[in-house]
């Protein structure tokens, strides 16, 4: 490989200088590079250099956030280096792992700043990159810090429910997981591998967009790539000690928007006891009826359900959450001088949230060492080890999510506080309602308090990222780099849940442990030729092999008890009544190795070629039998035109630079691991049997209902994408405009089949999803001056995530759920990704003449009413599913946003800065489980019409003859085959039933809880829009002048003051849900069930270093 | 280097192929566990909830929902019919016709050797087509399954006269198999929890599914019934006692209380309590437990009585009236008596030897065979009483004691109870009515095929009314359609067109208040 290699003489010469900036002080760090070649060196402490190069050569001088300089090369150098007004000629680390100027790049990249990141004061690292690159649309998790955030780059290439972008960390690939619940029930959400990344070590974070820029990750860099690199130990003038610590407190704000008017019953007036007192009606109880519709909150004392006096007013379920705290600490030593950098770090973070009992506490050691062991060796090494712990994140889908609880079959009059804190049954011990629980805890709240005091889950992570860089230098023009690295990620998670039986019987305890360790060893030849004078050559050629959990190396193993604990208190495996389960396998391996090409050949620094050629060889696409299409290859070129070094535009006074870009590229994606090699073949069935003779057999049967496919061959993504960069005005203002059309093939997926032929779907290679859109940045310095500047961005994004194809014949491909199945997210092909399909919204009535054909009538179009399949409260119709009605099942539109758009501004007077970040997302649905099952008693302030005279309702006498006012009378005509009294209702409208006797009007409670409640209610009702508009922060900063600190032995100073997601300037969520509170990073995920409370955080940071 | 890295590793395929392997998965399983897999996955804790707890157990007004029955509970919820996708073609039928499949694949000395097995898969798997076809009328059949061995994807639908004949000559061969007393044979053993691998039970099990399935034909093919009834009563293998019942024998927790399986929060219903209070049927603490005073107090099952303001305070909680006895449902439920999760055994029945004795009695009684219809209303009654008892013992109901045959003779003797040649059929289906307790499923076919109970049987039921209009009762399942992208729409649109011609039908497929073949006016 290296024989058509030679060495060549030629005349050689030492050349030394100094590189200082404009005030002249000397700069450390700058990159010194001979033209053409590797060769280079970097400035020490006194910005001094020295570098052998051959006979004429230039030198490029190189720095972050100053102008690149080109010199010849001559003894005693002094070159003054000014700050680059704009960013168009920095440089970023591209999917190739190199840094790049950003000009030569022939598509769109962005870089976010570790400071801009640690600002946000987020313990996920993800969250933190929210508004600030277009194209990336982020979902903050919704249990607390350890939650994980969905992020997705340019739309969904795939229809697999994980489309998250690759996470690289000095060059070591990170699979971003996704957690969350779902919609049939109960979870506790711990996040995923992000939580282990701490921003206080991260350098910048490139976020690759376009298949062009992750070509060099292959299979797994079909959703995008975050590029993170860590921080580089740098000269300092003092002892290079850096201590930052933040303190940032969380509020929560906003509960949804509750009624605080009426206290629970469905009675208007009060019973009275014996005594004359006022009793609370047994409706209001959780077990009976929990509804809200009773008397007006007016203050009297009244004896409430467990016989306890008590004021009758509402309470105020932001009572019950906490102060959230974000404590971080980093303490860095870092230092450089030509031949080593070094940094240690570690950084401690105690991150409560507003939940009580929930916390992330993080202990963060990281390590950057680079070397340069001879002339033509030198090492960069890091590692990274992340300890975290997780203690009891919020719980999603059921009655233990505390938005759900205050609300769920929760009257507005519940003294929360005491229940919350008297949770344990006074007489028999467990939970408040272990006995008799509609006196102890008639509203069911002690118990709920008590689950989430005792059920106590933690899940303790260690993560290790490690990494070693050897750089050899051949030749002048050529280098190679062998890189090494690992991630070992291990998860123990325990459970300890106290019975909340009678004397605390019941109760669970669970160990699991999992581990995941990949390798990855890369090696490259790197060439840097000047060709001749007007042509340049980068070119690389490499090859790697990546490999996860070969050989049974790592393994998931979980046990847990069963029937509740014999002892209780006792936490032990072998403490449990039933035999305890045990669930352990190795965890799936994978193997992917590579070979590659990629490289640039620049024409008069003006017109750049890149391109990129990769072969993977893919374990997830071979069959046991050894067969399978697992080699593939796919390319990428790019052109980038610096137009404005054309002659005709030297002397613009307006355009100062211009660029023009395009790129082509094709990235495969492998199958799920060893899915080959186990969907359609049998496994041990979950669970044991518990059979008649007191034994629990195994059982053994098909692992699924899916019919094998034998022939599967790699996805494949293709990508075009168009740009221009224009900088104006002396780059006072630039834009970066893309806009790129991005088609994904031969999808894996998995379609029905019939299920009576025994299986229930098959996976092949099919379809086409295609993202389209554009993505525009606008930069500008409105002023520049010596005491004030004033920088600014615009972000906008529009993709359109379309559905072009799946299989033939196949229309529709289920992609996530919400209320159990009655809302399903599904890509149909026409539609964008997305369309949620429900057969639970509400019908149209529709005459039908004898044999059933349709017919012209002034009731079609109206809203059906009648009954439903499981029955409504009391009897009364309502509105009739759409499914119930004509098998229907409505397209209630897509969930995914219209646009994304941001802005940041930034301002400084002298040492004082002032930013802040607005952030929209306009359009897309998402359901609410809080909202329907939440509106269904009368809790929430959308159910206060009609049940009044004064709010609306309409007066009736009920069955009992008593008068009423609480009349509803819903808008809409009688279903078909109804009748009362003999007289058919079909067609006419619920106010002329009622006009002529033959229906009574709805009460309030029965009318709204037949609107939303599980069995009878609309879930059309609680899916809505939902776009806002954020402010997303706002910093404060000052940065202390020297000359108060060279007394105390302080380099620099500097304080800030962040507010963060500090207020809704707009937002269209139904009824005060939160907009940003998603149960899943799952792709198709579009519903909260529960959710969060709207939080602000506001937080301090002071930064010093000696 | 480069190069090295691709020798190294890139070019070995084998170590690809390892890594690509899933050590948890099996390539192969025996047909015995799939038998355990298929008679496990028979029973579903959603078939409870959807067609049970909230549907069928309501109809036949054996409960009503805590707070009385709703306006329409007796229309069919769009859940129901769980034993057609999830049960049969999602889990039982793949892994029987599996079984099947592989032994029909053995050498022939394996083969051979499994000769009772292959027959025993095969009653299961005929028991289920005939439920399934029994509510749903035409269905994929002799089609189906077959994708896993390289047949269609797309089944075409059998009608339900060709589903029950090809049942029903499964069933003959099987019987035949089982008594041949083939040697050597593989027992399920272990594996069977229905008869412990016995072939003899087996084949009395087959003989009176066969009865069973004949007599459904008793108005749209009465020939073919006396028939198969004919030659099923002349085989001398037949059901004898209530140790021969067909039924799945569970453990105490296969079925949690705490689950979907829980028949907690309903109430007892009033007429069949009331009857059995008034018989003082020996049954009725099994079935039923008494309400928080100690009482047995019954809810009205007719919607307007239930809403009646008199009979509000009734309603108020559940603790005033009688619900299902949890653990004859779900043995490990808790009953707070310091004892923790319950330890007895669960039951499914399929066909009990009283359901058995009922078949005779009824054929006898209209004079299709030359059975004593007494005797044999007298075994059932007899039966059933026992077979509930010990299943109430072994499911340790508290406060239960088996029941003695002086019991049973007292009880018999009742007026209602004893039998009575005027109401011949009325008597037999009201006890087998009673006798269906935990197969309220079947309860309803027998109501559709006899009109037992009604609301002038010897065991009357409420009628039925809604804002002052009766409702009438499902008949069959709405069938969903498939949507036009489904590759097997065309073969189902086939086949509802086939039964639409049906004047019973309904008005559409999704009409549970039509017909299917065999329930004819």
């Amino acid at each position: 490989m290296l024989c058509f290699l030679t060495t060549a003489a030629f005349a050689q010469k030492n050349v030394t200088g100094t590189v200082k900036d404009a005030s002249g002080n000397p700069i450390p760090g700058v990159s010194i590079l001979e033209k053409g070649t590797q060769n280079g060196t970097s400035t020490n402490a006194d910005g001094k250099f020295s570098l052998t190069v051959k006979e004429g050569a230039k030198l490029i001088i190189r720095s972050i956030g100053l102008v690149t300089q080109e010199v010849s090369a001559s003894a005693n150098l002094t070159i003054v280096m000014n700050d680059d007004s704009k960013s168009l000629n920095e440089v970023i680390v591209t999917g190739f792992g190199v840094k790049k100027e950003v000009k030569r790049l022939s598509y769109s990249a962005t870089a976010v700043g570790g400071a801009e990141l640690a600002q946000a004061n987020n313990s996920n690292v993800v969250n933190a990159l929210q508004g600030k690159v277009a194209g990336v649309m982020i979902n903050q998790g919704a249990s607390g810090p350890q939650s994980s955030s969905r992020i997705r780059i340019r739309g969904n290439a795939s229809l697999q429910n994980n489309t998250q972008p690759l996470v690289v960390y000095d060059g070591i690939l990170m699979d971003q997981g996704i957690s969350g619940a779902d919609s049939w029930g109960d979870a506790a959400d711990f996040g995923n591998i992000m939580k282990n990344i701490n921003s206080d070590d991260i350098e910048s974070i490139s976020v690759l967009k376009g298949a062009a820029a992750s070509a060099l990750y292959g299979s797994k860099a079909a959703g995008g790539v975050l590029l993170i690199t860590s921080k580089k130990g740098k000269t300092t003038k003092g002892l290079g000690v850096t201590v930052s610590q933040t303190s940032s407190f969380d509020d929560a704000y906003k509960f949804v928007d509750l009624q605080n008017e009426y206290g629970g019953g469905i009675s208007p007036v009060f019973a009275k006891d014996a005594n004359g007192m006022d009793v609370v009606d047994q409706q209001a109880g959780y077990y009976v009826g929990g509804y809200s519709f009773g008397p007006k909150l007016d203050g009297r004392m009244v004896k409430d359900l467990d016989g306890v006096v008590r004021p009758w007013v509402a309470n105020n379920p932001l009572d019950y959450f906490n102060t959230g705290k974000f404590i971080n600490t980093n303490v860095s030593v870092e230092g450089a001088n030509e031949n080593t950098t070094y940094r240690l770090a570690y950084t401690n973070l105690y991150n409560s949230s507003v939940l009580p009992g929930n916390n992330l506490k993080r202990d963060a050691f990281a390590l950057r060492v680079t070397r340069v062991i001879s002339k033509a060796i030198s090492v960069d090494a890091s590692v990274n080890y992340t300890m975290s712990n997780s203690l009891n994140p919020a719980r999603q889908g059921s009655a233990n999510n505390p938005l759900f609880a205050f609300t769920y079959y929760k009257p507005r009059n519940v003294d929360l506080s005491a229940y919350i804190d008297n949770n344990i049954n006074p007489v028999t011990g467990g939970a408040l309602g272990s006995s008799n629980r509609n006196l102890y805890d008639p509203y069911g709240i002690g118990s709920f308090a008590y689950t989430l005091q005792n059920d106590n889950r933690t899940q303790k992570e260690n993560n290790l990222l490690a990494n070693i860089d050897v750089n050899i230098k051949i030749l002048p023009w050529l280098s190679a780099l062998v890189r090494t690295n690992t991630n070992f990620y291990n998860i123990a998670y325990e459970r300890k849940n106290r019975g909340n039986g009678v004397a605390f019987s019941g109760g669970d305890y669970e160990i699991t442990q999992n581990t995941n360790k990949s390798y990855r060893i890369q090696g490259l030849l790197n060439a840097t030729k000047e060709l001749s004078n007007d042509f340049e050559l980068n070119a690389s050629l490499g090859a790697e092999t990546y490999q996860k959990n070969l050989g049974n190396s790592a393994f998931y193993n979980r046990s847990y008890t069963n029937g509740g604990l014999k002892i209780p208190d006792v936490y032990s495996i072998a403490n449990s009544i039933n035999p305890a389960s045990t669930t352990a396998y190795p965890n799936l391996g994978e193997r992917t190795d590579a070979v590659y090409l990629y490289g640039d050949v620049t024409w008069k620094n003006m017109l750049t070629l890149n391109f990129s050629g990769r072969n993977d060889w893919s374990s997830s696409l071979t069959y046991k039998d050894g067969h399978g299409n697992y080699s593939y290859f796919y390319p990428s070129v790019g052109l980038s035109w610096i137009f404005t070094e054309l002659p005709a535009f030297k002397n613009s006074s307006v355009l100062s630079f211009g660029k023009l870009r395009a790129s082509y590229s094709y990235t495969g994606l492998s199958a799920q691991p060893q899915y080959t090699n186990t969907a359609g073949y049998y496994r041990l069935q979950d669970g044991t049997f518990s059979n008649a003779n007191g034994g629990n057999q195994s059982v053994y049967g098909f692992s699924d209902n899916i019919l094998k496919n034998n022939n599967l061959k790699n996805e494949l993504t293709k990508e075009l994408e168009i740009g221009t960069n224009l900088g104006f005005l002396k780059n006072r203002i630039n834009i970066d405009f893309a806009y790129y059309k991005k088609n994904s093939y031969n999808q894996i997926l998995s379609f029905a089949l019939p299920q009576e032929s025994g299986v229930s779907s098959q996976a092949l290679n099919a379809g086409n999803i295609q993202n389209q859109g554009i993505e525009v940045l606008l930069t500008a310095k409105p002023i520049v001056s010596k005491d004030f500047n004033w920088n600014a961005s615009v972000t906008f994004t529009r993709n359109r995530n379309k559905i072009i194809e799946l299989a033939p014949g196949v229309e529709n491909y289920d992609l996530d759920l919400a209320f159990g199945n009655d809302i399903t997210s599904v890509a149909r092909v026409g539609e964008i990704y997305g369309s949620l399909i429900t057969g639970y919204g509400y019908s149209y009535y529709q005459k039908k003449d004898a044999s059933g054909n349709p017919i012209a009538s002034p009731s079609n179009g109206k809203k059906v009413l009648g009954n439903t399949g499981y029955g409504t409260t009391d009897g009364y119709y309502t509105f009739v599913r759409s499914q119930d009605y004509d098998g229907t099942r409505k397209n209630l539109g897509t969930m995914m946003e219209n646009y994304l758009a941001s802005t940041r501004q930034e301002l400084s007077y002298k040492n004082f800065t002032l930013s802040f970040q607005i952030d929209a997302k306009i359009g897309g649905l998402m359901a609410s489980g809080t909202h329907q099952y939440g509106s269904a008693n009368g809790s929430f302030a959308n159910s206060l019409f009609g049940r009044d005279e004064a709010s609306g309702g309409v007066t009736y006498t009920d069955k009992n003859g008593v008068v009423k006012h609480d009349g509803i009378i819903p808008d809409g005509v009688l279903n078909d085959g109804l009748q009362s009294n003999g007289v058919d209702l079909g067609g006419m409208t619920y106010a002329d039933a009622v006009k002529q006797g033959l229906l009574k009007p709805i009460p309030a409670y029965a009318y709204y809880e037949n609107l939303s409640q599980w069995s009878s209610g609309i879930r059309e009702y609680s899916v809505f829009e939902n776009s806002w508009v954020a402010l997303r922060e706002v910093t404060v900063g000052y940065n202390v002048p020297s000359k108060y600190l060279t007394k105390l032995k302080i380099n620099t100073l500097s304080l800030n003051l962040t507010g963060r997601n500090i207020a809704y300037l707009y937002k269209t969520a139904k009824d005060g849900i939160n907009p940003e509170s998603i149960f899943s990073n799952r792709a198709g995920a579009f519903a909260e069930y529960g959710g969060w409370p709207l939080v602000r955080s506001l937080g301090f940071n002071i930064r010093a270093s000696f | 280097m480069v190069s090295a890295l691709l020798v190294a590793g890139g070019c070995k395929k084998e170590s690809f192929v390892e890594a690509n392997l899933n050590p948890t998965t099996l390539y192969e399983v025996k047909p015995e566990d799939q038998f355990l897999r298929a008679a496990v996955g028979s029973q579903d804790d959603f078939e409870y909830f959807a067609d049970v707890y909230r549907a069928s157990n309501l109809w036949m007004q054996y409960a009503t929902l805590s707070t009385g029955n709703g306006l329409n509970f007796n229309n069919v919820g769009s859940q129901f019919n769980t034993r057609y996708g999830k049960i049969f073609y999602g889990r039982l039928g793949p892994a029987l016709v599996d079984a099947i499949k592989n032994i029909e694949s053995m050498p022939d000395a394996d083969k051979n050797a499994r000769v009772n097995m292959k027959a025993i898969s095969q009653v299961l798997l005929s028991y289920y087509a005939f439920y399934v076809s029994d509510i749903n009328g035409s269905i994929p059949y002799s089609q189906a399954f077959q994708a896993r061995y390289g047949g269609t994807t797309t089944p075409a639908y059998d009608t339900q006269q060709a589903v029950f004949a090809k049942v029903d000559a499964e069933l003959k061969a099987a019987v035949a198999t089982l008594k041949s007393n083939a040697t050597g044979q593989i027992s399920l053993g272990g594996n069977d929890p229905y008869f412990n691998g016995d072939a003899t039970l087996w084949a009395k099990a087959a003989n009176a599914l066969r009865l069973k399935i004949a007599i459904r034909l008793i108005k749209v093919d009465p020939t073919k019934m006396k028939a198969i009834a004919t030659e099923v009563i002349a085989d001398p293998v037949q059901m004898s006692g209530v140790n021969d019942s067909w039924m799945l024998k569970v453990g105490p927790s296969y079925a949690d209380g705490g689950g979907n399986f829980s028949p907690a929060n309903f109430a007892a219903g009033k007429p069949v309590l009331d009857f059995m209070v008034a018989k003082g049927d020996p049954r009725l603490s099994a079935f039923y437990r008494p309400n928080a005073a100690g009482n047995y107090v019954g809810s009205f099952t007719s919607p307007d009585e239930a809403k009646l303001p008199a009979n509000a305070p009734l309603y108020a909680s559940i603790n005033n009236l009688s619900q299902l006895q949890h653990r004859l449902f779900t043995p490990n439920f808790n009953e707070s008596d310091g004892l923790g999760a319950g330890t007895g055994k669960g039951f499914y029945p399929v066909l009990t030897y009283a359901e058995y004795c009922f078949l005779r009695a009824d054929l006898a009684a209209r004079g299709v065979t030359t059975d004593v219809a007494e005797t044999w209303y007298k075994n059932g009654v007899y039966a059933s009483v026992q077979f509930y008892s010990d299943r109430a013992v072994d499911a340790k109901v508290a406060n239960f004691n088996a029941v003695t045959t002086t019991a049973i003779d007292t009880y018999y003797n009742k007026v209602g109870v004893k039998f009575d040649a005027t109401k011949a059929t009325d008597q037999i289906a009201c006890q087998a009515y009673l006798d269906f307790f935990r197969q309220p499923l079947e309860a309803w076919a027998w109501w559709k095929r006899t009109g037992f109970p009604n609301t002038t049987s010897v065991l009357a039921w409420s009628d039925l009314k809604a804002n002052g209009t009766p409702l009438v009762l499902a008949r069959r399942a709405g069938i969903d359609l498939l949507s036009p992208t489904n590759l097997n729409y065309a073969n189902q649109q086939a086949a509802i067109a086939e039964m639409a011609k049906n004047p019973d039908f309904g008005a559409g497929p999704n009409d549970a208040f039509g017909r299917v073949w065999w329930d004819k006016k």
